[in-house]
């Protein structure tokens, strides 16, 4: 924009075409602003909720897990993660995940050999990988969609702020100068005319 | 072995009740450590009541004593067991953790109804560090009722390593490594 423009006709008319493209493109970019927004704020919502979960499940596990200091059984053998399902989707050209859900190693425990406390130990380290492996997809769909927001609010501005009125005022210019080139030609042809005139008659 | 020896040694243990302080830690704690090279304080004291016991048991008394676990107490061999306590002990702590299994399936499958009607146990539903002390609660009193009479006998002295046991299980319990436990497990992949 900051080039030079050529004060002509074909410019005029390039500059018209694409003062049409940047109008028809800016809402395009405004809705992808807006949607990307409602979602972002409802992944951030979701994030918040399920920290606060975890906080919550960690103030409520700490009444009791004194008695996982007695190491009698591996946790980290026994509540594995078999698989993690998740259903992928666009938003806003934006590929993110969806929690589907999650399935843990189906490992049997000796109940004769194990303490009663560690059944409950067990449900409460499933509940919070499950919280933690959702807070960590949303997390990943949060980065992504923020950079496509941020992008969106990058050419929403600069087709606001630069390119249209840059463009109007390019246009402007031209228009301008055109019309003054049109001016100064029709009153040369005028002069001309008259000094055609003012010979003719002095013959 | 010499009754008289014996009385001497249940004489000089560390009195045990079921209670958890760190006064009564560390009472149990720093007599039992006064049986041990200076060296060696960090000796598990479970190790150093068998150490100082077998001083007057007979091998194969000795044998049994050593063999002693709560995590094996069940099991058929002490169920067979001569001595009558530690036979009538190893039989209830069977049919504890038998009744325990069949309270954690009847939990596992959430059938509340049959839950309530097969609850045999006496304990009251509350956390598990509730259940677990009303349990070891359990054990202990089994053990006082089955141990009436003996005072300074082998009896005695197998009652004092299963209670020593007991409570040394209740105050591994600790709020702050089981939570960095916790924490660790559930961040792991």
């Amino acid at each position: 924009m900051a080039d030079k423009i050529l004060m002509n006709k074909n410019t005029l008319a390039a500059l018209k075409v694409e003062l049409k493209g940047y109008i028809t493109a800016l809402p395009v970019f405004e809705m992808k602003e807006q949607q990307l927004k409602e979602v972002v704020q409802r992944i951030e919502n979701n994030i918040v909720r399920l920290k606060q979960s975890i906080a919550e499940t960690n103030t409520e596990t700490k009444k009791w897990i004194a008695v996982m200091a007695e190491e009698t059984v591996d946790f980290s053998n026994i509540v594995e993660v078999k698989h993690l399902k998740t259903t992928k989707r666009e938003i806003a050209g934006v590929p993110i995940e969806s929690f589907e859900n999650i399935v843990f190693e189906d490992i049997q425990i000796d109940l004769m050999d194990t303490p009663l406390w560690v059944d409950a130990a067990i449900a409460v380290v499933k509940t919070q990988k499950t919280n933690r492996s959702m807070m960590e997809m949303e997390q990943k769909n949060l980065e992504l969609l923020q950079e496509e927001l941020a992008e969106a609010r990058r050419m929403k501005n600069a087709l606001k702020e630069v390119f249209i009125p840059e463009t109007k005022d390019n246009i402007r210019k031209i228009e301008i100068y055109l019309g003054d080139v049109e001016r100064l030609a029709i009153g040369c042809a005028k002069l001309v005319k008259k000094k055609k005139q003012d010979k003719t008659m002095a013959v | 072995m010499s009754s008289g020896d014996l009385e001497y040694l249940m004489a000089s243990l560390p009195y045990l009740s079921f209670e958890d302080s760190n006064e009564v830690r560390s009472r149990v704690s720093s007599i039992l450590k006064k049986y041990t090279n200076p060296s060696e304080v960090k000796k598990n004291i479970v190790a150093i009541l068998e150490e100082e016991a077998i001083k007057f048991l007979t091998p194969e008394a000795s044998r049994l004593f050593c063999e002693i676990d709560l995590n094996t107490i069940h099991t058929w061999k002490f169920q067979r067991s001569k001595n009558n306590l530690l036979a009538d002990f190893s039989k209830y702590m069977y049919n504890l953790k038998r009744e325990l299994k069949q309270l954690r399936i009847s939990r596992s499958k959430e059938d509340r109804e049959s839950l309530s009607k097969k609850q045999q146990l006496p304990i009251t539903p509350g956390n598990p560090l509730e259940e677990e002390l009303q349990l070891l609660q359990l054990q202990w009193e089994k053990l006082e009722s089955l141990s009436l009479g003996h005072y300074t006998d082998f009896t005695a002295l197998i009652t004092y390593k299963l209670k020593l046991m007991l409570l040394l299980r209740w105050w591994g319990f600790d709020t702050e490594k089981g939570f960095e436990l916790f924490l660790q497990t559930t961040k792991k992949d």
